[in-house]
């Protein structure tokens, strides 16, 4: 088995699939588990599934049972740096009655918090107890501990059970054989849940499902059954209506969703037109409905969306179809839907790849955000020049510096910023709060509004701040505002931030990636010097009379000095 | 109701994906009887397989003593009959 679709595995489908070694080219994470079980049964589940993951991971394991011990010496248990720790136990193995239990993990993670302030790069994943075993105070304690740390996450067991009604998650015949306590199915889960935590926090998270129609989305082919009858299989209790409201919840929570299918485009909105579908057929993005090949309309979608390709997952019914969206664009996730509705949302589910940690606001306003971007589409054909266009939108950019209430939607830029970011650098969320009160940096965000609506907070900047001279960390820009110059308005606060704080020499740095390319000349072009090149790093200086405005007012900008 | 040789096949399915050798290996292995030499980990993840594959589960007891081929081939028998 060596094609990456994702469909319905079996225990043993995993087993094999982890030892497809090829880990071609790709990221990996060191991650150190503090175990009070053997939960490095888990590994070759953990390897296989994440072979369609764009990481790969490298695990390491503190001693048995040991984790209070272990927690004091975090740096010595996982020798060397390591990118996020797995806390797996449960309130059968630490302690003999509820108080001491409590004790346990308070001290535990009192010192996983004094570790987390030395390395605040190390994001800490903890698992929460199952009710049944827990007594409230420890359970407590790991979730405030989650909540008040910014690069702590729960790995909450209660929704692990929920998602798994059907089974159990502990055996006891499995712990007294081989000291292992969850039953098959809790390992997969557990593994997919690891991996979707993983992916947002290390900036891998998923922004768009594309669909295919016949068979993934109603039962039977429209061109053939006819309207009626594909109608008819999205009744209320049919696995057809769940997958519909999945979508739905998708929707509301920010997924962009899209149509990639064969059939006659007429057809389709027809449908949506004379019946009472349970989403409109505006609510789907882009609409890709031909007979061109599938790898070529993810590529138009991934275009129209300004997102990369990998950011986007299909579904489809058709094994053929789906392979060759993997030949063509292999950097897709690509779905299996060919064993019904109901599996579909349940490999999508639990796979969490729509799950984000917490839901900003601006993941409300993006379905709507794009919709106002096609009408932008539609506008701008009928401007002779780029110039006039963005004239014509009355962009107007808020810049302000970050608080604590902007750091959902700043982490999340910092970790899914792909195409317009300078250097790529996967701030924490901790490392970003701390940036807040540090006083040599300075972390702002931005906004931007035009008369077509808000785009909302699209982009950031760190600046790392000397006396006499500043240096650009970090600056970066959602793919939703590229293409407005607002770069350059941004830029030019920069600098005159910098002229009124009496600084007049900058320093900035451009790091290339196979994602940011355009940016090559991006500085060149604003009057910065090239002062040191090694690799794909560049080395910037600007003495600031020699700065280059390209603004040429076109978008008002105004600081928001809060309250 | 599958008979000896579709369990056997299947047997050496399973051992396969779980061993990383191919169905061929597994076989010679069976037949020099040198397949007993699970750690417990693969013994657990063997048994995870298992139970998935033939849609059944190992009681405490049937696990006991499972770990050359004929025996877990006795056992299953016994289970899918």
């Amino acid at each position: 088995m060596s094609s990456k679709l994702i469909r319905k595995f079996s225990y043993s489908d995993l087993l094999s699939l982890s030892n497809n070694s090829e880990e071609d080219d790709k990221n990996s994470y060191k991650i150190g588990f503090l175990r009070s079980y053997s939960i490095e049964v888990m590994e070759p589940v953990l390897r296989g599934l994440t072979l369609f993951e764009q990481y790969s991971l490298d695990c390491k394991y503190s001693n048995f049972n040991n984790i209070l011990q272990d927690s004091f010496e975090l740096e010595n248990i996982f020798s060397g740096e390591f990118d996020m720790l797995i806390v797996n136990w449960r309130k059968a193995d630490i302690g003999d009655s509820d108080s001491e239990t409590a004790k346990y993990v308070e001290t535990t993670l009192g010192n996983i918090s004094s570790f987390m302030e030395r390395n605040p790069s190390v994001r800490v994943l903890v698992h929460s107890f199952i009710k049944d075993e827990a007594v409230n105070k420890s359970d407590e304690i790991i979730r405030e501990f989650c909540e008040s740390n910014a690069n702590a996450y729960l790995l909450d067991m209660e929704k692990v059970r929920s998602m798994m009604p059907e089974v159990n998650i502990y055996s006891e015949s499995m712990e007294r054989i081989a000291k292992y306590p969850l039953t098959k199915e809790a390992t997969i889960l557990i593994a997919k849940r690891y991996l979707s935590i993983m992916r947002i926090v290390f900036g891998f998270q998923k922004k768009c499902l594309s669909i295919d129609l016949d068979y993934t989305a109603w039962d039977g082919i429209l061109g053939e059954d006819g309207e009626e009858s594909v109608y008819d299989s999205l009744k209320t209790g049919t696995g057809y209506s769940e997958f519909w409201e999945y979508m739905t919840t998708l929707l509301k929570n920010g997924v962009i969703l899209c149509i990639n299918s064969k059939n006659n485009e007429e057809d389709v909105k027809q449908l949506f037109e004379n019946r009472n579908m349970p989403l409109a057929w505006d609510d789907f993005i882009v609409k890709q409905i031909n007979w061109l090949p599938k790898s070529h309309n993810i590529q138009t979608i991934a275009k129209e969306l300004n997102i990369g390709a990998d950011s986007i997952v299909h579904l489809d019914d058709s094994e053929f179809e789906c392979e060759e969206i993997l030949a063509g664009v292999p950097e897709t996730t690509v779905v299996y839907s060919g064993d019904g509705p109901r599996e579909s949302v349940r490999i999508l589910t639990e796979g969490g790849y729509f799950d984000s940690l917490t839901r900003s606001v601006d993941d409300s306003l993006r379905t709507e955000s794009y919709r106002s971007e096609q009408k932008r589409k539609e506008e701008k054909s009928s401007y002779p020049d780029l110039n006039s266009f963005i004239k014509s939108l009355s962009l107007q950019l808020t810049v302000f510096k970050v608080r604590e209430n902007d750091l959902d939607r700043i982490s999340q830029l910092y970790l899914k910023t792909n195409q317009f970011n300078m250097t790529t650098i996967r701030y924490s969320m901790g490392e970003l709060k701390k940036f807040i009160s540090d006083s040599d940096k300075l972390l702002y965000g931005y906004s931007l509004e035009d008369k077509f609506g808000k785009y909302g907070i699209i982009g950031s900047y760190l600046i790392d701040l000397k006396e006499s001279e500043w240096r650009i960390d970090s600056f970066l820009m959602s793919c939703r505002a590229i293409g407005r110059k607002v770069e350059f308005a941004v830029m030019n606060k920069i600098v005159t931030d910098a002229l009124v704080n009496g600084v007049n020499k900058l320093f900035a740095q451009y790091e290339k990636t196979p994602k940011n390319g355009f940016l090559e000349k991006f500085y060149d072009e604003l009057g910065f010097k090239r002062i040191r090149v090694d690799n794909n790093r560049v080395t910037y200086e600007l003495n600031s009379s020699e700065y280059r405005n390209v603004n040429e007012g076109m978008i008002k900008i105004r600081e928001l000095n809060d309250g | 109701m599958m008979d000896e040789s579709e369990i056997r096949l299947k047997i050496i399915q399973v051992l396969s994906k779980v061993l990383n050798l191919s169905e061929k290996e597994i076989r010679e292995k069976i037949e020099n009887g040198d397949l007993i030499f699970w750690d417990s980990l693969t013994h657990l993840n063997l048994i995870f397989s298992l139970e998935d594959e033939f849609g059944l589960s190992f009681t405490e007891r049937d696990l006991i003593g499972m770990e050359d081929f004929d025996k877990l081939m006795s056992r299953i028998k016994e289970k899918t009959d």
